[in-house]
């Protein structure tokens, strides 16, 4: 692929002859659009017999652009004099949104409550503040990606995705051609954290660009992007600068909350960050929430695991905690004190216990007040610690639109099929468990099939969908095919079907366990060659409950001399329903608090100011966090039954990840006493905020 | 990258000959920093001469009279793990032992990093075309200079990126180069030079010139440290780095030398520094002077100011691990 080298243009032409007489290229597509938005955009794409001569005809290909003005960062594109990224009738938004320069909203949201104006005036102490969140890319190890190949009609393409489904039927819709002949295969997924949920970026076609190359060059054609494409056009999480205004009463009673949001998800719409605000602190009586979305020239955001969701937190939860201190109350009291949900509440006494939430320092910034082992030694004799937390919120989403199918064969063994993906959180082995658990056989006798379209639909991994649409459909077959199976066991052991239990691989009679047959004795008695079952994910009892609870404690150090900052220890608390395998779902809430202490320490995508362009499109100067870096992660479960299915799941990818970003800049703030509003918590803005705190 | 060949030499004679037989050949080492010169197509040599394969520029030698020779070759990880170099310049090996990942180290050489090009964002993008690469322009004046230079900058503004050279000064070392005029031993000190007259350089090196040893004078009687701070604890370039040595008699200080690195497009001596520890006892006092005075006459670009707090107490801290 060959993205445009420039944030804003017109292109004026595209010269392909250099690249088409190199030997050994085989097609070449250009774009019909000739308009740039962002630096990254799809101009042209080339195909040949070897990536290195595909890359050296990409070279080949000249590009002449009329450049124009650009809107770079969120908060440049905010000014009024900043050149427009869209017509106002042009912008990716609805219709009736206020618009003005590049700021389309506010939009309402749902969760609005009350009279602000009524509870501020009865507020006791106000606190406001400004916080604001970069551009993180989701920079996964495995870039966005496509093998296509064409037999005839028929379409074959490996993906790298978490939607393939949404493949097929994008490409298929883009290309013209029937569904049926486009096949999308993709067992596993070298990450994707919600940008691999479309046909193929939220800023690249090249899953169709590949299609068309492969059907122009007659052979199948290989595209993953590379690292620089990676960060500028498959999505990002939108930059925000939020203001959140808060009341309460001496005591802590929180009276009203006034959020505004100002999100930046470049050429894109849907740059929200008001989730959390809509949902924590729910005993407050009076919300009102504004949200904005701002448009830059640079490239479009995509999902990244709670969409809007971390950066939103770190506003409100900052707020918060700023909140507190005014107010003189302890930041996990005065939560306590505003706290609607039940789960939440036995949440904070599980977390504050495992972080040891007494050794706080009563007095920010002050060490002498709070109960530490460390610090004082070695190289950095300003080491100091504290502790901070904060808390968020998910939901439940499931997609109706979700097949499985169980096959019993009549040798006894036991298929699985799904056509969803195992982005990594350990699908495979969930659903082997499911099944098996209803059928009373081993997990390690469930063969899952998954990842390829010819399967039973499933949905796309996003939105921490996948276990919660799928796991009741397998339950489901599971539980058909076991009905086949006792009926053929209940004719061997002259019982009823309705009399027998499974376990461990055995069918018995009810209080007899000596009769008794094997699972296996009594598939083998079936008619035919095997027993299949595919059933659609009933409607369940979905409204029932929608919230998923979750909070956060961190534990940081931060050297005043240097403003470095580590992540010493953090503790997660979480409720994802009934846990299916425990080991992968620790795994996903660890790796929540991974990448978004990352986020809080160090990522931040940096276009230049004056060119427009990403001055660090690589994974050298766009820092992710390293194991040297690591810190202990304690993930605690709060299972809670009755999550509107019929395995009471939830997914857990997201909820993690929500609050870790306020945790660890209040964790900085009860350590230091500087109050950090802009991320990422590098030593440039550390050393800043302490000097302005030791100035106040 | 472009199409290249890899021709491997036998010996410095070999390699010089192999260089000067094909024009705009370019040697390579480790190949760390050449790979990606290539790939970001910022060098498109038809010719690598491998370095690698010469015999004997790898070894580390301590001599009699307790200075050393380091072969160019030698790696990263060999120069840190080395018991010698550890025992008598702790602050050469400490800079080796923290540059990059364990991988890179194992086969980054010493040569190699003090000879790698700067790390500006600007100049590793094919796309700027900057005053580094022949253009006109120091992107980094008006845009995102939070990494760059506090010293010496102008006409381009990029830090040394070479943690080893920062110490290397500091020893006063010198750098054995042999070109096509010959072999010549360049001091580190004068080995390293600013922009002002060609931004498109670092250093004295010739055009098929190598740097085949380096030397450290003995450091008899001399304590020195080097200590970095950076923003990821691995695999990360410093935001500063300070190396010091100190020659004290009866706790009093004779002779000092505080070179900094990561703030100037050179390793920067401070003088104004060393002459804030001469004549002083090694403490908390003398630190805390020091500090300061490495920070004369700095001159921050718009978003690297906290640099200037950085050296203050990077050198405070360093020159207390003295005492």
């Amino acid at each position: 692929m060959i993205g445009a080298s420039v944030p804003a243009a017109e292109i004026l032409a595209v010269d392909t002859s250099k690249a088409e007489a190199l030997p050994g290229v085989k097609a070449v597509w250009v774009t019909d659009s000739r308009i740039v938005r962002f630096a990254g955009q799809d101009v042209a794409a080339v195909a040949a017999t070897s990536p290195d001569i595909a890359r050296d005809a990409a070279r080949l290909v000249e590009v002449r652009y009329k450049e124009r003005p650009f809107a770079g960062e969120l908060r440049e594109a905010m000014k009024k004099d900043a050149p427009g990224v869209f017509f106002l009738d042009r912008m990716p938004v609805p219709r009736d949104l206020p618009k003005t320069g590049n700021i389309a909203g506010p939009r309402v949201n749902r969760n609005q409550r009350g009279d602000v104006d009524k509870g501020f005036a009865e507020a006791e102490v106000v606190h406001e503040g400004s916080y604001y969140c970069p551009v993180h890319t989701h920079a996964p190890l495995e870039t966005h990606g496509v093998i296509a190949s064409w037999e005839g009609d028929q379409l074959t393409i490996y993906a790298s995705t978490q939607a393939l489904f949404a493949v097929r039927e994008g490409v298929a819709e883009a290309l013209g051609v029937d569904r049926k002949n486009v096949r999308v295969l993709c067992e596993h997924m070298g990450g994707g954290f919600g940008s691999k949920l479309g046909p193929s970026a939220t800023g690249s076609a090249f899953s169709v660009v590949a299609c068309r190359l492969s059907k122009l060059a007659g052979a199948p054609v290989k595209l993953m992007l590379d690292r620089q494409q990676e960060h500028l056009c498959t999505g990002n999480a939108p930059s925000a600068l939020m203001t959140v205004k808060v009341g309460a009463k001496k005591d802590g009673t929180i009276t009203a909350l006034h959020y505004k949001s100002w999100g930046s998800a470049g050429v894109a719409g849907g740059a929200g960050t008001a989730g959390p605000a809509g949902a924590l602190h729910g005993k407050n009586p009076n919300l009102k929430i504004e949200e904005y979305d701002v448009f830059t020239n640079a490239g479009p955001s995509a999902p990244l695991r709670a969409p809007g969701h971390p950066q939103g937190a770190f506003g409100l939860e900052s707020a918060i905690d700023e909140l507190a201190e005014k107010l003189g109350i302890d930041p996990l009291e005065l939560r306590r004190k505003n706290e609607a949900s039940p789960v939440r509440l036995s949440q904070y006494d599980a977390g504050s216990k495992a972080i040891a939430w007494e050794r706080r320092n009563k007095k920010a910034g002050d060490i002498t007040t709070g109960s530490w082992t460390v610090g004082g030694k070695g190289l950095a004799p300003s080491r100091v610690r504290g502790l901070g937390m904060a808390n968020g919120n998910w939901y439940v989403f499931a997609s109706e639109n979700t097949n499985a199918q169980v096959r019993v064969h009549r040798d006894g063994s036991v298929e699985v099929l799904t056509g969803c993906q195992d982005i990594g959180t350990g699908y495979r082995t969930a659903m082997a468990i499911v099944a098996a658990e209803e059928l009373g056989i081993d997990p390690a006798d469930v063969t899952v099939r998954l990842g390829d379209t010819q399967f039973p639909e499933g949905p796309g991994s996003g939105g921490s969908t996948t276990l919660n649409s799928v796991a009741p459909a397998v339950r489901l077959a599971a539980s058909q095919a076991r009905v086949k199976v006792h009926e053929l066991a209940a004719a061997q052991l002259g019982a009823s079907a309705s009399d027998l239990d499974a376990a461990r691989g055995k069918i018995s009679v009810r209080g007899d366990a000596t009769k008794a047959v094997t699972f296996k004795q009594a598939a083998a008695r079936m008619s035919g060659e095997s027993i299949d079952c595919l059933v659609k994910r009933p409607k369940q009892y979905e409204t029932y409950r929608n919230d998923l609870a979750g909070t956060q404690f961190a534990e940081v150090e931060v050297d005043t001399g240097t403003g470095v900052v580590r992540v010493v220890k953090m503790v997660s608390v979480n409720d994802c329903g009934i846990v299916v395998n425990p080991l992968t779902t620790q795994s996903q809430v660890i790796g929540a608090m991974i990448q978004d202490a990352s986020w809080a320490l160090f990522e931040n995508r940096l276009l230049d100011r004056n060119v427009g362009t990403m001055v660090n499109p690589n994974l050298e100067s766009y820092k992710v966090l390293t194991p040297s870096d690591m810190f202990e992660a304690q993930s605690i479960l709060t299972p809670v039954a009755n999550l509107g299915n019929n395995t009471s799941t939830a997914g857990i990818g997201e909820p993690p990840i929500v609050p870790t970003l306020a945790a660890v800049a209040n964790a900085v703030f009860n350590a230091t006493g500087a109050r950090i509003r802009e991320l990422p918590l590098t030593p440039d803005r550390v050393l800043q905020a302490l000097s302005e705190a030791r100035r106040a | 990258m472009n199409r290249f060949e890899l021709v491997r030499a036998a010996s410095a004679a070999q390699a010089k000959e192999l260089f000067a037989a094909k024009s705009g050949a370019v040697y390579k080492a480790g190949g760390v920093d050449v790979l990606d010169h290539l790939k970001e197509h910022l060098v498109e040599p038809p010719r690598l001469v491998d370095l690698k394969t010469i015999p004997g520029l790898d070894q580390i030698a301590v001599e009699g009279d307790g200075s050393l020779r380091i072969g160019a070759l030698a790696t990263l990880a060999r120069v840190a793990a080395h018991e010698g170099v550890r025992k008598s310049h702790p602050a050469l090996a400490r800079a080796c032992g923290e540059a990059a990942s364990p991988q890179i180290r194992n086969v980054a050489t010493l040569g190699g990093n003090v000879l790698q090009r700067p790390r500006c964002w600007y100049y590793r993008l094919e796309s700027y075309k900057c005053i580094k690469k022949g253009g006109d322009t120091c992107y980094a004046i008006a845009g995102e200079n939070r990494y760059h230079v506090i010293f010496g900058g102008g006409p381009s503004f990029p830090p040394h990126p070479s943690n080893a050279a920062v110490p290397l000064v500091a020893y006063g070392a010198s750098f054995v180069l042999d070109g096509p005029k010959g072999p010549r031993t360049v001091p580190a000190a004068e080995f390293f030079v600013l922009p002002d007259k060609d931004p498109t350089r670092e250093n004295v090196l010739e055009p098929g010139e190598l740097l085949v040893e380096v030397k450290l004078p003995a450091a008899k009687g001399w304590k020195s440290a080097y200590y970095e701070v950076r923003e990821r604890q691995a695999f990360d370039w410093p935001l500063v780095s300070a190396a010091i040595a100190i020659k004290a008699e009866g706790g009093v200080v004779k002779d000092a030398r505080v070179v900094l690195g990561q703030v100037a497009p050179v390793p920067w001596r401070s003088q104004a520094a060393e002459k804030a520890l001469v004549g002083k006892a090694v403490g908390a006092a003398s630190a805390e002077a020091a500090g300061k005075a490495a920070v004369e006459g700095a001159q921050p670009m718009t978003d690297n100011g906290y640099k200037v707090d950085l050296v203050t107490t990077l050198v405070r801290r360093t020159v207390a691990t003295l005492a």
